[in-house]
């Protein structure tokens, strides 16, 4: 079943002599429970791809849908509650915000919806990132490791339909890299969810169920590796 | 609590340092809204006390008299809070200086809340039936009497020919009095009062007991109500429940003799339904609104450009909210709830400053005043310092009003940026960098990065180039303003050759005693009596002078001097009698002679025949012209407007362009005419309306300043056996000179104060921009740091920038000041442009633009000492900034 397709996706920036097109009439689509990654050289547009389908970025031309759903014309806020209910995005540099607890970050697009949160849900996400003895510390007092796991939590707490991951563990060592490839894959098998991750590892690529290639801001290759 | 408020707690706590400037701005805002706020309420509070003062604290009564009978129907009315009483005057026969009295009785509530009691000179008012208060000229011109004493009267009344005479009727031939009972009262106290020497009765009020007075004495009764509000209404249905004749006023609040205490209610906001729009939104009201929202809109420039700094530094955390799903409305309401929670103690804080401050500044003012003696003309100089619980409330929402209004547009703003935008922040505004085709050398460099920087900041300090210019601009209107008014007062105003003006208020003709004893008084080097009257000549067109028709002549416009009629102008006219030795010597002094004016049958007069070529030039560049024709020998007059009253005609004996009275003002337009006093005072005699103060008069002296005081305290003494004090007043150069002295200094103070304000928005404003935009770009510099810009360099690049920041406020706000003063020029049409800029006080403005500079300068120089300071690795790591 498609949870994600793309029409002719474009995003330019600037005007003129300075105008930059970051995507080309991007066109495809994603199955559900399918483990993509996203792999290119710096400027082939992965990051703005991704930041489109999340619903923090808007296209210059072209349609989204997720799961069935166009997101490209959603008008402000409910493009905000998509953002809060059906995407979980990733950052290379974890983004949470550093005046609330670890439990907050987390809890964060429940408590925006002013929902109180299944706590049985939450400590078991909890106990998977192993963030049990962090919870009441706050993001400066984190390593980069657990700090992307909070970010992580973030993104799974609301179980969306879909977890967009933009470079997660490049600013992580290689033994964090692959605990957070892990926690990915855990995620895509247990919960069934979608991921899209972006990463220049060629070697976490691999592990994923399909590569996509892009370059100067197209898709240049589209390879389904596993079933 | 929710996770909003929470964060945005939590955020502020952590952030404290950079809170500072955010707390000055509030701080500074609230202090001039409570000062606005606070002065305004003095003076109306002033106003209230006035009034209460002058009328009493009634708020209607009724222009008929009540009985006995119907004071308890008064007492128990519902509607009804107070109700005072005080008698008709009654006559009473004294047989003294003057032969009667006229006497009224008031009871408790009135001699407690109504202007009575401010008159109280001596002793205290009656609290007893047989007690009385007596005005104060009663014991001067009998002085066998004292406080203590006991006066028999004889209570009637007084008729002529059948005819019964009220209490304060003039004395006439062969009036009678008839006695219907003898009272003997204690004199318990001295009230002042203006009573003419021509009236035959001493005024005197007794004691109100209500329960032994006569059923058939008449009261006015005054009424304070519960609900004052509804007394358009209630009082009407008061009146005519209490029998009053209905009437036949226009409007149905004055019906049934009701009346109102018209000021004191309007001061509350109370206004009769009658009430036309210029009084329901008077100039009072229009001025407060206007002031309060004129130091909202400085509060929102102050507070709107921190916060839109503040807003800035967290846009990365504002948009990862966003990204993980804030809606616009959420971020607005955490920009805002950060408002509130920064606003708190700054808010506090303002009000108390700005309480202190007024307080100061009250006192200064009252102070400067009390030490120079002089009965200084108004309010602002004899307001008291006074708060309220109300008065701090509206303050307080006020000010959160004005932060909610400032932070609406950040608040918008950053509910509606793009999440990535936000997070990727780098804070530069390329849609608005220009593109320059330009080769980077190496001796241009520093200089190059300089304005590349300035032009990629381009927007994060517009606000502070917006705030400060609009600072100076505002500065400048009020100097303006200030500018006018000392051109005024040295272009504009009449230099006195007489130092001393003695005027005496008299309804007939003055004793010629008194005047002969004051201007032979030595020390009196030159002196001149006379009186005028104002009144109206109709003008036929070719009555204009050639040099007047040459400049347009009599214009057929609407005008403020003249009047338009079918085949002519109605001018005002003023008649001047001098006294005889003075229009003798003028009149032979221009080669005439006196004898041909005192013919009464044929009245002649001197034309001082001189008009304002430009009436719109100042009196010190005014040139005089020709006024009427020389062939002009007779003017019609009139007592009155419109062709009425006396009406009679006057020769014209001569034209002269030379005043008879050196410092004479002339009014434009207004043809003056001179004639002896007692041709005057004959033509008066035939005067239908001769009104009240008709036959008063001016005495100028001339006397030098260090002899002032003891002529003014012969002329005291001369005086007080002719004339009650109130019916003189004397003026000199002296009371002038310390009232232009106070209101200097006051003047002064306010510029102060309002300077001292601006120059703290602009200095708040430029310290905290310039400071938060050079934190922003630790990294920046770190990075030029690290590819080996050496310290000078950067020093010299910051300087640069420092430069624009200094010179760009003034680069618009010096030609914007220059448009306002040519605007005020042009709209006041006496005052050029060079007039105004030439009395333009620029020490303020050279102090205020230096102390900008300053701050700007101290900004980047803090700022350059934290730069030099920065380890390069440790800041191009750090995730913060």
């Amino acid at each position: 079943m498609e949870i994600l397709r793309t029409e002719s996706l474009t995003k330019s920036y600037g005007e003129g002599e300075s105008k930059v097109i970051a995507l080309r009439d991007v066109t495809f689509s994603v199955e559900k429970g399918q483990f993509v990654s996203i792999v290119g050289a710096s400027g082939s547009g992965k990051s703005t791809l991704l930041h489109i389908l999340g619903g923090v970025d808007r296209p210059t031309s072209g349609k989204v849908f997720v799961e069935d759903r166009e997101i490209s014309t959603l008008k402000e806020n409910e493009l905000a509650l998509f953002r809060r209910r059906n995407v979980g995005l990733i950052y290379q540099f974890y983004n949470l915000i550093p005046t609330i607890n670890v439990k907050k970050n987390i809890l964060l697009p429940l408590l925006l919806d002013g929902r109180t949160p299944d706590m049985e849900h939450f400590n078991e996400i909890v106990s998977m990132l192993g963030l049990e003895n962090r919870l009441m510390h706050y993001p400066g007092q984190l390593s980069g490791g657990q700090q992307q796991r909070a970010a992580i939590g973030r993104a799974l707490i609301y179980r969306p339909a879909i977890i967009l991951a933009d470079e997660p563990t490049g600013n992580l060592d290689r033994k964090n890299s692959n605990d957070i490839l892990e926690l990915l894959k855990v995620s895509n098998r247990k919960y069934k969810q979608t991921i899209l991750l972006i990463t220049h590892d060629e070697k976490m690529a691999l592990e994923t169920d399909r590569i996509i290639t892009m370059e100067d801001g197209r898709i240049i290759s589209d390879e389904v590796i596993r079933q | 609590m929710n996770i909003l408020t929470e964060y945005t707690l939590n955020y502020v706590k952590r952030n404290k340092k950079n809170t500072i400037s955010i707390l000055v701005a509030i701080t500074v805002g609230t202090i001039l809204l409570s000062t606005v706020v606070l002065m305004s309420y003095m003076l109306w509070d002033y106003e209230l006390e006035k009034i209460i003062l002058r009328n009493g604290n009634y708020h209607g009564y009724f222009n008929a008299y009540i009985n006995k009978s119907q004071i308890p129907y008064l007492r128990e009315n519902q509607k009804v809070d107070q109700l005072y009483l005080m008698t008709e005057f009654i006559s009473g026969k004294i047989n003294l200086e003057r032969p009667y009295v006229s006497i009224s009785y008031m009871d408790k509530n009135y001699l407690d809340n109504m202007p009575t009691k401010n008159t109280l000179m001596e002793g205290r008012l009656p609290e007893k039936a047989d007690e009385i208060v007596v005005m104060g000229n009663f014991i001067k011109e009998n002085p066998e009497y004292k406080i203590g004493d006991k006066v028999k009267i004889e209570l009637g009344y007084r008729h002529n020919n059948g005819v019964q005479l009220g209490p304060f009727d003039l004395l006439q031939e062969g009036e009678s009095f008839t006695k219907e009972k003898e009272k003997e009262y204690t004199i318990v106290g001295t009230i002042s009062g203006k009573i003419r020497s021509y009236e035959p009765s001493y005024t005197f009020f007794g004691f109100l007991d209500v329960d032994l007075i006569e059923d058939d004495i008449r009261l006015t009764p005054f009424l304070r109500m519960k609900n004052p509000r509804t007394i358009y209404k209630d009082l009407p249905e008061i009146g005519k429940a209490l029998g009053f004749d209905c009437g036949e006023e226009v409007h149905s609040e004055y019906l049934y003799k009701a009346v109102y205490n018209t000021s004191y209610l309007k001061l509350q906001g109370i206004l009769p339904p009658s009430a036309e729009l210029n009084e329901i939104i008077s100039m009072d009201i229009v001025a407060f609104i206007i002031f309060v929202l004129f130091a909202m809109l400085l509060f929102v420039i102050i507070v709107y450009n921190v916060f839109t700094v503040w807003s800035n530094n967290r846009l990365k955390q504002l948009g990862i909210l966003k990204s993980v799903g804030a809606t616009p409305k959420q971020i607005r309401k955490t920009v805002r709830l950060e408002a509130i929670f920064l606003s708190i103690v700054p808010i506090v804080s303002g009000i108390i400053i700005g309480h202190l401050f007024c307080y100061f500044l009250t006192d200064k003012i009252t102070s400067v005043v009390k030490n120079s003696n002089v009965d200084i003309d108004g309010n602002i100089y004899k307001m008291v310092f006074k708060t309220s619980p109300v008065i701090i409330g509206l303050i307080i929402v006020l000010a959160f009003i004005t932060i909610l209004l400032s932070v609406s547009s950040p608040a918008r703003r950053l509910s509606k940026i793009v999440p990535i935008e936000a997070i990727k922040q780098s804070g530069l505004d390329y849609k608005h960098f220009k593109r320059k085709k330009e080769s980077y050398s190496s001796r241009n460099i520093v200089s190059t990065l300089a304005r590349d920087s300035l032009n990629g900041n381009r927007k994060g300090f517009r606000t502070t180039i917006i705030s400060i210019s609009t600072s100076f601009i505002i500065m400048a209107i009020f100097l303006t303003a200030v500018s006018i008014n000392r051109a005024n007062r040295a272009l504009n105003t009449i230099e006195n050759y007489y130092t001393m003006n003695v005027t005496l208020y008299t309804a007939e003709l003055a004793n010629e005693n008194m005047i002969k004893e004051i201007i032979s008084i030595p020390k009196i080097k030159e002196s001149i009596v006379y009186k005028s009257t104002y009144i109206y000549s109709k003008i036929k067109p070719e009555y204009a002078s050639d040099e007047f028709d040459n400049i347009g002549g009599f214009n057929d416009n609407a005008n403020d001097y003249y009047k338009k009629l079918d085949d002519g102008y109605e001018l005002n006219v003023v008649l001047m009698g001098l006294d005889s030795n003075s229009f003798d010597n003028f009149v032979k002094s221009q080669g005439g002679n006196p004898s041909d004016y005192y013919d009464e049958n044929n009245p002649k007069a001197v034309l001082l025949n001189l008009v304002k070529e430009d009436i719109n030039q100042p009196l010190a560049r005014a040139n005089f012209i020709p006024f009427l024709d020389d062939g002009v020998d007779s003017l019609s007059l009139n007592e009155l407007a419109n062709g009425e009253g006396y009406s009679f005609n006057i020769d014209i004996g001569m034209k002269t362009s030379k005043k008879p009275i050196k410092d004479l003002y002339l009014m434009n337009y207004n043809i003056y005419l001179f004639v002896p006093k007692e041709i005057l005072n004959s033509l008066m005699e035939d005067f239908d309306l001769p009104g009240d103060y008709a036959h008063s008069e001016r005495i100028r002296l001339l006397v030098d300043e260090e002899d002032i005081e003891e002529v003014k305290k012969k002329i005291n003494e001369i005086n007080k056996y002719y004339l009650p004090e109130e019916d003189y007043y004397i003026w000199d150069i002296l009371d002038d000179i310390a009232q232009e002295e106070i209101q200097n200094r006051t003047m002064y103070l306010i510029t102060f104060s309002i300077v001292f304000f601006l120059g703290i928005i602009g200095v708040s404003n430029a310290y905290s921009s310039i400071n938060n935009n050079l934190r922003n770009r630790r990294r920046e510099f770190a990075m030029l740091k690290s590819i080996g810009i050496s310290k000078s360099a950067l020093k010299k690049m910051l300087n640069l920038e420092g430069i624009y920041y200094c010179t760009y406020p003034f680069i618009f706000s010096i030609p914007l000041s220059l448009i306002v003063i040519v605007i005020f020029a042009k709209l006041g049409t006496v005052f050029s442009t060079k007039d105004i800029l030439l009395f333009l006080d620029f020490r303020v403005i050279a102090i205020y633009t230096a102390v900008i500079i300053i701050s700007i300068y101290l900004a980047y120089y803090f700022g350059i000492k934290k730069v030099d300071k920065d380890e390069i690795a440790n800041v191009l790591k750090d995730e913060g900034i």
